[in-house]
């Protein structure tokens, strides 16, 4: 068991950078994401026997932290509705500033979808799930997946789209836009 | 799926973007061409251009944006989301694993040699 033990603790090492991510752009908070990334520790290393050797471990990590925050929303559910409602009014009311929308306008944006919209967004557009995996995760169906990932992205093109005229105005904001496209074109 | 249109594009974000991305980067020189030909008006009138292509009452010009298809505007801005989005991942993913999480595994190995 020792090595065993070992090899797991290393495997859940390497995994946790990932899981944090995951963990924070479901919920949109480090602190209440690190919670849930301690969770999903404890549970994995308690329930290690359920999980099938050969398959994905970070699949069935990331099983565990969507089950943990999406019980614990449900406990929550009137709070979190209650938030979302008013983060809504608060990107109608401020839609990007720079002519854009900005890093915290996106991470706002992305907390106003309902949260299993998010979760497929994230799990096919950031994580890099193909829709299979992504349905086995969320444990629904893999038109499911793809639904959800389109309205999502319908929904965030929508307020996106609010700040957009802004980037066909003057100098600063077009350059910013420059710089960002040429960087990004850059990288791929 | 009753989605708008691109939504073809939609289901395959990975694959789609580097052409997406080119196009935005298009849109971009195609901008600025028409920025620095008209250098000399005023703030101002940069703005009113930006409502005529908005509002679209004058004919469009060949050169002017308006005439890109509605489409190849819906990628840019899908281009753009994809990378916010995985921004967001990666910013997070990136950073070192925290001690709190290096010292739960550890305390959870020894109590496994424990047993």
């Amino acid at each position: 068991m020792n090595s065993d033990s070992s090899s797991l603790k290393q495997a859940l090492l390497g995994l946790i950078p990932n899981l944090r991510a995951f963990a924070v752009s479901l919920c949109g908070d480090i602190e209440r994401a690190d919670d849930l990334v301690q969770e999903t520790l404890l549970k994995a290393w308690d329930h290690l026997e359920s999980f099938q050797e050969g398959t994905n471990l970070r699949a069935w990590l990331f099983t565990i932290l969507r089950n943990t925050y999406f019980s614990e929303c449900r406990r929550r559910r009137r709070e979190v509705e209650d938030r979302d409602g008013s983060k809504a009014s608060d990107l109608a009311v401020h839609p990007g500033q720079q002519g854009h929308l900005d890093m915290q306008d996106f991470r706002r944006a992305l907390n106003v979808l309902p949260p299993d919209q998010r979760e497929a967004l994230i799990l096919v557009g950031a994580a890099g799930f193909s829709y299979e995996e992504a349905a086995a995760i969320s444990s629904c169906a893999v038109g499911t997946i793809k639904s959800r990932v389109n309205r999502a992205r319908a929904k965030l093109t929508e307020m996106l789209g609010v700040a957009t005229p802004r980037e066909f105005g003057p100098d600063s904001a077009t350059e910013a836009i420059v710089a960002r496209t040429v960087g990004s074109s850059r990288q791929s | 799926m009753a989605e708008k249109d691109g939504s073809t594009h939609l289901s395959a974000p990975a694959a789609a973007e580097p052409e997406a991305s080119q196009e935005a980067s298009q849109q971009e020189q195609r901008k600025q061409s028409q920025q620095s030909m008209g250098q000399n008006k005023p703030y101002l009138a940069h703005s009113k251009d930006d409502r005529e292509r908005e509002g679209g009452m004058d004919p469009p010009r060949p050169s002017d944006l308006c005439g890109a298809p509605r489409g190849m505007l819906d990628r840019s801005l899908q281009a753009q989301l994809g990378r916010q989005l995985r921004a967001i991942f990666s910013d997070v993913a990136q950073e070192p694993v925290p001690e709190r999480f290096i010292k739960l595994l550890e305390a959870l190995e020894a109590r496994e040699k424990r047993r």
